[in-house]
């Protein structure tokens, strides 16, 4: 059924899933949710599987709704707002049939997910929903004037929110003070002399306007390899994968690069620590931290404990506000549909129509 | 044979089998990267490159020394150089002119006739070692030395699909429009990539090309 129409033309939104596995033998890149945090959170505020959402990239989006339905919003704040009025993140949010829906410019990282409750409907390329920045390949780039679908499915009337998520206006500020995003050893770290061995850690990089689905460029002190280190044969690569060509700049590999390259793999951002670099704009800093594969593994571990076991509570109240009427404060929660669990100042009220 | 392990990433593996590149190595490769393509493991992906086998997985679904010890198992079952069966793959290509706009260049460079290029171009077998790069895009190995050649000093913002072409020491096809610095010498009207097909690209690594002149 047709869920919703596209109003403007965004700078860069399209549909991604969790990316296109299977077919790096055929030369088809991964694609899928940079930042596969967010977008596995949105699904599980509405009890979804894994199931195509919209990656809204630095923002701008504009959504019409044609029907009632259940979504959720993620990953960077883009003061999203319902019919002009800011809606909360990180919890389910009831649409109604003629609702806007608006991005703006994000006021902390660069990408945003909105999820739908058993997400959007689309035909599958090679096992996947993702959309791929470059090649004409599976998915979907949002347009002006797009239509959108959905498939009907059990209905929760039921509203979550997360107890824990992750905070990238935190985040950003530690950034700037010196937060570094955890990497391991790549196949020709040891090929570094050993002042960049040491700059690596210890210095900053900062991201360069020349970044996108495919990779990020880093600006920062140039990486060099010792003397008798000479080219590599093209090799297998990974999303997170740093590599240094011969400008000496690091050049960080994202989801929708080749899984294979010719330059030299110093080191990669582990899974847990790509979510956060996914959401970098140009002009952070960023900074890395040595762990071994073992550490690694951990913090993926630890990761999926802190986000999902019991991190959803029930939200008996969708939006809450404050009326001012004769000078005294009315303290407003209105819950699922806005009919029923309706307080003010905190006691029930019946209302018969 | 022997590898080596190596870590691309905390969810990538690489076992990589050469220091240089080898077609009988890259057959081992293959072999194993057909026998471990079984779902016995819980693994994102398998695919062989000029001298590794990559093997992608997600930490919480299966644990590294797991993979690792599959493949050791898997490697002992294969015979080092076995002989092996490949596919032979005849692409037809309109050389020259249009569709081979470098060739008349080349055969300066090369000192040779454009008739020359392509009956030694056509007359080899080339080994697939590995699909990447783009879509379908397959590296092939045994150009003659008489064919090798530079690559063009400012790369083209787009070569058309379908563009045979040299560059170094290499010669390949462009599956889809994308831009480029080999030099064209011809053009097949195969389709090397369909997106919509269970097995898109019709090129898959450790198969023989041998391009027929139209």
């Amino acid at each position: 059924m047709k869920i919703l129409k596209v109003i403007n033309n965004p700078p860069f939104s399209s549909i991604q899933d969790s990316g296109r596995y299977g077919y790096e033998n055929q030369g088809v890149p991964n694609s899928g949710a940079g930042d596969m945090l967010s977008y596995r959170l949105g699904n599980l505020v509405l009890g979804n599987d894994d199931v195509p959402s919209i990656e809204i990239i630095h923002g701008n989006l504009e959504l019409e709704f044609y029907k009632e339905c259940s979504i959720a919003i993620t990953g960077s704040d883009m003061n999203p707002k319902i019919n002009s009025i800011p809606v909360k993140m990180w919890e389910t949010i009831q649409v109604d049939r003629g609702d806007i829906l608006t991005f703006h410019v994000s006021k902390n990282g660069l990408r945003s997910y909105l999820a739908i409750k058993n997400g959007f409907a689309l035909k599958e390329i090679m096992k996947s929903s993702s959309t791929h920045s470059t090649f004409n390949i599976g998915g979907k780039k949002l347009a002006i004037n797009d239509y959108l679908y959905c498939d009907s499915g059990p209905e929760d009337l039921k509203n979550y929110k997360l107890d824990v998520y992750p905070d990238y206006y935190k985040f950003s500020q530690v950034l700037a003070n010196k937060k570094k995003l955890d990497v391991i050893k790549g196949p020709e770290f040891n090929n570094l002399s050993n002042k960049s061995k040491k700059e690596l850690f210890d210095s900053k990089f900062k991201i360069s306007n020349r970044m996108g689905r495919t990779g990020v460029v880093l600006e920062g002190k140039k990486i060099e390899f010792s003397k008798n280190f000479r080219d590599i044969i093209s090799d297998g690569t990974s999303k997170g994968v740093i590599q240094v060509p011969s400008d000496g700049k690091l050049y960080v590999l994202m989801e929708d690069s080749q899984r294979i390259g010719g330059y030299p793999r110093i080191i990669s951002l582990t899974t847990a620590s790509l979510n956060y670099f996914s959401q970098l704009r140009p002009g952070d800093d960023v900074m890395f931290n040595l762990i071994s594969i073992e550490e690694a593994h951990n913090k993926v571990k630890e990761m999926e404990i802190d986000f999902f076991e019991d991190n959803l509570s029930e939200n008996l109240y969708q939006r809450e506000f404050t009326l001012i009427h004769d000078e005294k404060e009315f303290a407003i929660k209105l819950g699922i549909k806005n009919k029923k669990n309706i307080t003010i100042n905190g006691k029930p009220i019946k209302l018969e129509f | 044979m022997e590898f080596r392990i190596q870590d691309i990433s905390d969810s990538s593996l690489a076992f990589n089998f050469s220091n240089f590149i080898d077609e009988k190595a890259n057959q081992h490769i293959n072999l194993l990267s057909k026998s471990l393509t079984n779902d016995d493991l819980d693994l994102l992906s398998i695919y062989p490159t000029y001298t590794s086998l990559i093997v992608t997985y997600n930490p919480l679904l299966i644990e590294r020394i797991e993979i690792i010890r599959q493949v050791e198992k898997l490697n002992k079952t294969i015979k080092s150089y076995e002989k092996i069966e490949s596919q032979i793959l005849e692409i037809p290509v309109k050389y020259g002119g249009k569709n081979g706009q470098d060739l008349r260049d080349l055969a300066k460079i090369l000192s040779l006739s454009q008739e020359q290029i392509i009956n030694i171009h056509s007359s080899k077998s080339y080994y697939v070692f590995m699909v990447g790069f783009s879509p379908g895009f397959p590296y092939l190995g045994g150009l003659d030395k008489r064919l090798e050649c530079p690559r063009l000093s400012t790369p083209r913002v787009e070569v058309p699909a379908g563009s045979v072409a040299i560059a170094d020491k290499q010669t390949g096809i462009y599956p889809l429009k994308s831009s480029g610095g080999w030099r064209i010498i011809g053009n097949t009207n195969l389709k090397l990539f369909d997106e919509t097909k269970d097995s898109p690209s019709l090129i898959s690594p450790g198969m023989i090309i041998k391009f027929i002149p139209l």
